[in-house]
């Protein structure tokens, strides 16, 4: 039950947590103890050094951690979740979907793409104005369009889907 | 004699003259947009007025409002910081034409300087050297096309009204020209009001030299040595220092002389930057003359003692200048970091939303000029600077020991900063020995950013901390087994798509 999944900058490492002060990160053990400072932040300290981190939860598996000018986004899973989660990927249809989100609020100046278009990755989608500049999006996979689902013009939110590419 | 301030523009830079105001025994009144009403400068200021909707044209851009509240809380004088209104010379002469004083140039200098293209033609009649290219705004695409095949690509377009790395673009060949003519006449349109573009030839690798002025209304003209300010990421300066370690004392009399000539010919008063391009071969041309106070003024300050708010406020008080350009030496060596709320991951993108915790770094040759508190927001209305954090030390390697040690000290959370970004620049070899150019970070910083396949350290002791909260959550049963099988069971509806 204290054994976890953390995937971090797409990479996975298994933590579990052996008792209240003791740790094992990918085999190695580690000594810790965390105290909350106020609201999101606390202290803690692994192995006589100490950190100041603050937490921000995206619902109950994902957080973004702040720590050493940093700020990393983490999934966290219990190993039987890991486990159940690589059950469903083994049966599932090589098929992939990407929906490209607005990475903040902004206006759509130009849209590049047509639907159904092929696209490399890196190639530039839209382009969206926000805080006066002109922001090229760019595809983060290579593909095809399958929906757009904004105008020239339109106003979007952080997160509003864009395209869909498959 | 001035007793009342109004300071039209926001963050640090308010915070800074609200600063200058208090040790100078005069009021200082902000101004606040909704987005702002939990910013610094609305604390630290003696009065604050709201005036407005986030929308800076609404509120930080809009003139009437601006100059209405001025009257009727009896501002002897506006600041206008540095953006928004600082080289708008129409608002400049709605002020003077209100009969306040406003804290910088007279708007006919800022108008001269203003236009890039006018500017241009006023330096090079006054044996100012400008970079190869047009005097005059281009009229058609076919005009560029045929002026950039004389002077040769590359070729930068620039909006005539521009500055701040906005309404600029590279063309590296005829057939991009099209395209580049309409996005960057559309982005100048936005940003500046004026769609007017112009031709240079592109310097390769140039680095960014600046030379702050400084004059009075009796005619005495001083300069504070230069900044260099080549470190930058989409054309807009991240870190700058003064001096500039590339330069050497005779190179140093050149830029200096070119820069009060300069301010000269725009019969400059207050505070102002001449800014220039340098070669390897340190030949240097004219970029701009930026009629107001700049973000990097500190590391100039630190370095010459001198306090460039408050002289600018004396300045337009009519008081003649408080030094003379031979009480004026270089001491030490001073560098700026400028803290954005942006995404270096993600293209730079700016990041939003309230700031959660906010620790800034202290201690000796340490200084901060800061906007922002925990509780504040950073908003998409505005430019995304949250701080800078300006080292001085009695030479560049001490300044440089100093950021490094400074900047691991915030703790900024809520929005994605540079933080970590800018440590890495301070680690280049490169960098330590003074060999970059204004291309630096997109030509080598960029690609040597560790792809990372290894867990770092950082990276652990977030796994660490996350698993150490969830295992809380589960043990406080905030997490029951039943919601971990209804988690189960939406995985498997989403296979059936």
């Amino acid at each position: 039950m204290n054994e976890f999944v953390v995937t971090i900058n797409k990479k996975k490492v298994r933590v579990s947590i052996a008792s209240e002060n003791k740790a094992k990160i990918d085999g190695k053990e580690y000594n810790y103890s965390l105290s909350k400072l106020n609201g999101n932040s606390y202290k803690l300290s692994v192995n006589n050094k100490s950190y100041l981190i603050t937490a921000i939860k995206n619902g109950s598996e994902e957080f973004f951690v702040t720590l050493k000018g940093q700020t990393i986004e983490i999934k966290i899973l219990s190993a039987i979740q890991e486990k159940a989660a690589n059950l469903i990927e083994k049966t599932k249809v090589k098929h992939s979907i990407t929906t490209i989100k607005s990475p903040m609020p902004g206006m759509i100046l130009k849209i590049k793409k047509k639907v159904s278009e092929e696209i490399e990755q890196g190639d530039s989608l839209l382009i969206l104005e926000a805080m006066k500049m002109e922001n090229d999006i760019r595809s983060p996979v290579s593909g095809k369009i399958k929906e757009i689902k904004i105008k020239e013009g339109q106003a979007v939110e952080k997160g509003t889907p864009l395209m869909i590419i498959e | 004699m001035i007793k009342r301030i109004l300071i039209a523009n926001r963050g640090e830079i308010a915070v800074r003259i609200i600063r200058a105001c208090k040790e100078l025994g005069i009021i200082s009144a902000a101004v606040y947009s909704d987005a702002d009403k939990h910013s610094l400068h609305t604390l630290l200021a003696d009065e604050s007025y709201y005036i407005g909707e986030a929308q800076a044209s609404s509120s930080y851009l809009n003139k009437e409002k601006i100059i209405d509240l001025a009257k009727k809380i009896n501002a002897d004088a506006i600041h206008p910081g540095y953006g928004f209104f600082a080289e708008n010379s129409e608002f400049i002469k709605a002020v003077e034409d209100a009969g306040i004083i406003f804290i910088g140039p007279s708007s006919k200098s800022v108008k001269m300087m203003g236009n890039k293209t006018e500017a241009r033609s006023l330096m090079k009649k006054n044996s100012v050297p400008i970079v190869p290219g047009t005097t005059e705004s281009l009229k058609s695409v076919k005009e560029g096309i045929k002026i950039s095949k004389e002077i040769g690509y590359p070729v930068l377009l620039k909006a005539s009204a521009g500055g701040g790395g906005k309404g600029m673009r590279k063309i590296l060949s005829e057939k991009e020209f099209e395209d580049s003519f309409d996005a960057v006449k559309r982005e100048a349109l936005k940003a500046f009001g004026s769609e007017d573009v112009y031709i240079e030839k592109y310097i390769e690798s140039p680095r960014h030299i600046e030379v702050q002025v400084i004059a009075d209304k009796h005619g005495n003209y001083v300069h504070l040595f230069e900044r260099e300010c080549s470190i930058q990421r989409r054309h807009q300066k991240i870190i700058e220092e003064a001096p500039s370690s590339f330069i050497d004392s005779e190179t140093r009399k050149k830029v200096t002389a070119t820069a009060i000539n300069a301010a000269k010919a725009c019969n400059y008063y207050n505070a102002g930057t001449v800014e220039l391009l340098m070669d390897k071969e340190k030949n240097f041309y004219f970029l701009e003359m930026n009629t107001r106070l700049q973000v990097e003024h500190p590391v100039t300050e630190m370095i010459t003692g001198i306090d460039l708010v408050k002289e600018q406020i004396s300045i337009a008080s009519g008081n003649k200048l408080s030094f003379i350009q031979n009480e004026l030496k270089i001491n030490g060596h001073a560098i700026e970091s400028r803290i954005y709320a942006e995404d270096p991951g993600n293209n730079f993108l700016p990041s939003t939303g309230r700031i959660d915790k906010y620790i800034e770094p202290s201690g000796p040759g340490v200084r901060i000029d800061g906007g922002f508190i925990t509780g504040s927001e950073i908003s998409l209305y505005y430019d995304p600077l949250i701080s800078k954090v300006i080292c001085y030390g009695k030479d560049r390697n001490t300044a440089i020991k100093k950021m490094q040690r400074a900047l691991e000290e915030y703790h900024i959370a809520g929005v994605i900063t540079n933080i970590y970004f800018l440590s890495g620049i301070f680690k280049q070899k490169d960098f330590l020995e003074g060999r970059f150019d204004i291309n630096y970070i997109e030509r080598e910083y960029l690609n040597k950013q560790e792809k990372g396949k290894e867990v770092s350290d950082t990276e652990l002791i977030a796994a660490l901390f996350s698993a150490i909260l969830k295992k809380e959550a589960i043990s406080n049963g905030k997490v029951l087994t039943s919601q971990i099988q209804t988690t189960m069971n939406k995985w498997l509806e989403q296979t059936d798509e």
